[in-house]
């Protein structure tokens, strides 16, 4: 089932009065793609592509310049219903520091369902529930300066989980965070995708966060360049490193092997595979 | 690594930590108006009395209470000098165009005493309740404002976002000068013009940076929801126990045996 | 003689307090000069501490540093001079900009220096070079760059000091793949042209094997290791052990050992693998 439909976006942050469609930078140019829900989908691109213009697209934090974006059936550019919109769909940014704004996590985790006006006792429980969602339940009564990198951005994935949003994305969530904070925010996104089958759009450039999901977008200036499974699209070693993507080692490797004439059919995401894979050619 | 704790909240499992938040600040404030509206000293020292007990049930050590004294010091010493030199009536002793009276002796004490009641009581305020339940009961006891079109949620958000953000920003400015120091940048020495300017290189970037979390943060908040205060609940409410309305009674009892003291004594 | 000489260097946060946390634990160490030293460890190792006493930001509570012979807090009045051997980056350097133009904040280091116009004039388009920074963009305010072009005119502003000893702690946080590669080779350019010695501390195992000489290993305070890049990445199980890793390149390859293929170990980048294991294949003839 469809839950997020782009036809034709296209937005530019120049002003409306000195812009034609002639002379206006875009950002973000005819982009069209869908995500159905349950899915765990990766935007992929280099700093300044637009993908995280298009994060925003997804909660009516901006709206298109042209172009239609549908969350759930509701039109993105209904100024009306951007309430609805956030409602369903949570969007998680990049500093885990500039989202919090209680001094107290489990206050900062019930300010969403406060601001929906939910009432005191089910917020209470909907914040122990979201907080042990993310592992953060023991820390509930910290300040925020005290915990890391990691555990603050999974506080603020816990103060929207708090809202039951349909949908969650993510504009490059790990991008500030050491390794273990990676891994742990990586863990908490994968477990509310299989196991409370929220949809998940993770924006990234990171290819190793986006070899688990179900599909993957590649953008380059605003445009969408390729799309289908990781595997699909990750074998296009070339295509990715000519638009400023990298590619595991391993990938890399076999593709370079196969430049040199050395048997190899498909290209591997992960060391594993690679490993079980080298294996049969040198063994 | 800081601990920084603003407002000095010293958390402890005392009848005065328990209170409500909302007593506590109502409290304090008739508690310094009755302060000032002592005629003698048996009222004084009623007060006096009462105040101490607070501090005791506070379980705060005095170390704390003392330390937030020593800030002050100056200032009683000061304000109890003039009153000793300036009394009315016959001099004790003299010296030079300095007058001793009795008058002067009891007005010194007295304002001592006054000084140290309203310090104590803040004291014991800021030691018991931390900070974020202090913004909330004054949230909630200024709602009554808005009727004077007063954003009483507004200011309650911001003082909310402070708190939150304040230790953040000292750590950060922790940060700047040692990236500006590993520039060579002289944070110690010069007169005091030089010390200004080269604060400089640390309060641009900091000014920046906390513009930087501002406009962040409001896109943080406006993707969660956020519209002002209409329509929104509060997980945390407050509630008036026994012991407030008990501590209620007290200091209502308070401030008629001061009014008594004042008629009668 | 070694250009920085580490001998028993601790450092105690809260010293006295309920609070005391032992940063750094007796590392000892000497740096020869023109060496590329990779510095990787957990979060909360000590190394920040670690390297922010190589600059005299922070004083050691024990222990000593020897810098060209000489103890770097013989003369504590004069330890800002230290800082204009050693340069210091910290991570998202970016946050540091603050003059009107950027020449004028890379200009802000050497100014500290005392050094004449014409000299400052001549580091500031030397610093911009070395880290690819369009000349047209030195006039403008730093707050027009980029963040990439931020991150740069920073470094070039340490670089601008030409230290003898430049640290670096992860230059490459936050940006893109691209852009990690352009900045981590513009890095080793200018160590080799400069001929200086470089620290690099870094979470990026493949970036640390990709430049540097020798790695230093730092465990819960301590130094665990300090040996040449290959030696230490072919210590797999006991990094693991500390909550580190090798190089995505290099654990295939040994993955692809263990499993009895008779390949060479050592190997730190793709193109080394690829060559190791054309080579190999050719031998058994079925290349």
């Amino acid at each position: 089932m469809e839950f997020i439909r782009i036809e034709n976006l296209f937005f530019t942050y120049d002003e409306e009065e000195n812009t034609t469609p002639e002379n206006a930078r875009y950002v973000v140019e005819d982009l069209s793609l869908s995500i159905n829900k349950g899915e765990f989908v990766a935007i992929l691109g280099h700093n300044g592509s637009g993908k995280s213009t298009i994060a925003k697209q997804l909660n009516a934090m901006l709206t298109p310049t042209s172009g239609k974006v549908y969350i759930d059936g509701i039109d993105s550019s209904d100024e009306d219903r951007a309430y609805d919109i956030r409602r369903r769909v949570g969007l998680v940014l990049q500093n885990p520091d500039n989202q919090l704004v209680a001094s107290v996590v489990e206050e900062d985790v019930a300010f969403g369902p406060e601001n929906l006006g939910i009432e005191p006792r089910e917020i209470r429980d909907r914040v122990d529930y979201a907080l042990k969602a993310v592992d953060m339940y023991e820390h509930r009564l910290k300040a925020p300066y005290k915990l890391s990198g990691g555990q603050k951005q999974r506080v603020a994935i816990a103060g929207i989980i708090a809202m039951r949003p349909d949908c969650i994305v993510l504009d490059e969530p790990t991008a500030m965070l050491d390794p273990k904070g990676r891994d742990e925010v990586m863990q908490t996104i994968t477990k509310l995708n299989k196991e409370n089958g929220i949809t998940i759009v993770m924006i990234t450039h990171y290819m190793e966060e986006s070899v688990m999901t179900d599909r993957v977008f590649v953008i380059d200036n605003g445009r969408l360049l390729t799309s289908g499974t990781p595997d699909e699209v990750f074998s296009q070693v070339e295509l990715m490193k000519k638009h400023r993507l990298d590619v595991p080692q391993a990938t890399e490797l076999c593709h370079k092997l196969r430049a040199c004439g050395v048997e190899i059919d498909m290209l591997p995401l992960t060391d594993n595979d690679c490993v079980d894979m080298l294996r049969e050619v040198l063994i | 690594m800081r601990d920084i704790t603003l407002g000095q909240y010293f958390p402890a499992d005392s009848i005065i930590h328990r209170l409500d938040p909302r007593v506590k600040i109502v409290s304090l404030i008739a508690f310094i108006v009755i302060t000032f509206c002592t005629f003698n000293f048996y009222a004084l020292g009623l007060v006096f009395l009462t105040v101490i007990a607070i501090v005791i049930a506070s379980k705060v050590s005095i170390k704390m209470y003392l330390k937030s004294l020593k800030v002050i010091i100056i200032i009683v010493i000061i304000t109890s000098l003039l009153n000793l030199f300036y009394g009315v009536g016959e001099p004790i002793f003299e010296w030079w165009i300095f007058k001793v009276t009795w008058a002067g002796v009891f007005n010194a004490i007295y304002v001592c005493v006054r000084i140290l009641c309203l310090i104590l009581l803040s004291s014991s305020l800021t030691f018991t309740t931390s900070p974020t339940d202090l913004t909330d009961a004054l949230e909630r006891l200024m709602k009554p404002l808005s009727i004077f079109h007063i954003k009483v949620h507004e200011i309650a958000m911001m003082m909310t976002i402070a708190l939150r953000f304040v230790p953040t920003l000292l750590e950060e400015t922790d940060k700047i000068i040692s990236a500006q120091k590993a520039r060579g940048a002289d944070m110690e020495s010069g007169n005091l013009f030089k010390r200004i300017k080269a604060l400089v290189p640390v309060l641009i970037p900091l000014f920046v940076s906390a513009f930087r979390r501002a406009y962040d943060l409001a896109v943080a908040m406006e993707c969660r929801c956020y519209r002002g205060g209409k329509g929104r609940t509060r997980m945390k409410q407050l509630h008036m126990a026994t012991r407030d309305y008990i501590s209620s009674m007290f200091t209502l009892m308070l401030i008629a045996g001061v009014i008594l003291c004042n008629i009668f004594l | 003689m070694s250009l920085l000489s580490i001998k028993d260097l601790s450092f105690v946060y809260s010293q006295g307090t309920p609070f005391e946390h032992t940063a750094v634990d007796s590392v000892s160490l000497d740096i020869e000069q023109g060496e590329f030293i990779g510095i990787i460890g957990h979060t909360g190792s000590g190394k920040s501490t670690f390297v922010q006493m190589l600059n005299g930001l922070l004083k050691p509570s024990s222990g000593s540093i020897t810098l060209d012979g000489v103890d770097i807090w013989s003369k504590p009045k004069e330890i800002r001079q230290i800082r204009f051997k050693v340069g210091l980056v910290f991570q998202y350097p970016e946050y540091q900009l603050f003059e009107e133009t950027v020449s004028k904040d890379i200009a802000f280091g050497p100014g500290n220096m005392g050094l004449s116009e014409d000299v400052i004039k001549e580091r500031v388009l030397q610093a911009a070079k070395f880290v690819d920074l369009r000349a047209d963009l030195l006039d403008k305010s730093p707050f027009d760059l980029s963040g990439g072009e931020k991150r740069r005119a920073a470094i070039a502003g340490v670089i601008a000091m030409d230290p003898d000893i430049l640290i670096l702690d992860e230059p490459c946080a936050g940006l893109d793949p691209m852009g990690r590669d352009i900045l981590l080779s513009q890095i080793y350019n200018y160590h080799k042209e400069r001929g200086n010695t470089v620290l690099l501390v870094s979470h990026s195992m493949e970036d640390v094997a990709d430049v540097c000489d020798r790695v230093m290993v730092m465990n819960r305070s301590r130094l665990e290791m300090y040996d040449t890049t290959e030696k230490v990445f072919s210590r797999g199980d006991e990094l693991s052990s500390m909550g580190l890793r090798v190089p995505q390149i290099t654990s295939v390859m040994d993955s692809l050992i263990n499993s009895g293929i008779p390949l060479n170990k050592g190997i730190l980048t793709v193109d080394q693998a690829v060559m190791e294991i054309t080579e190999y294949l050719k031998r058994e003839g079925r290349l």
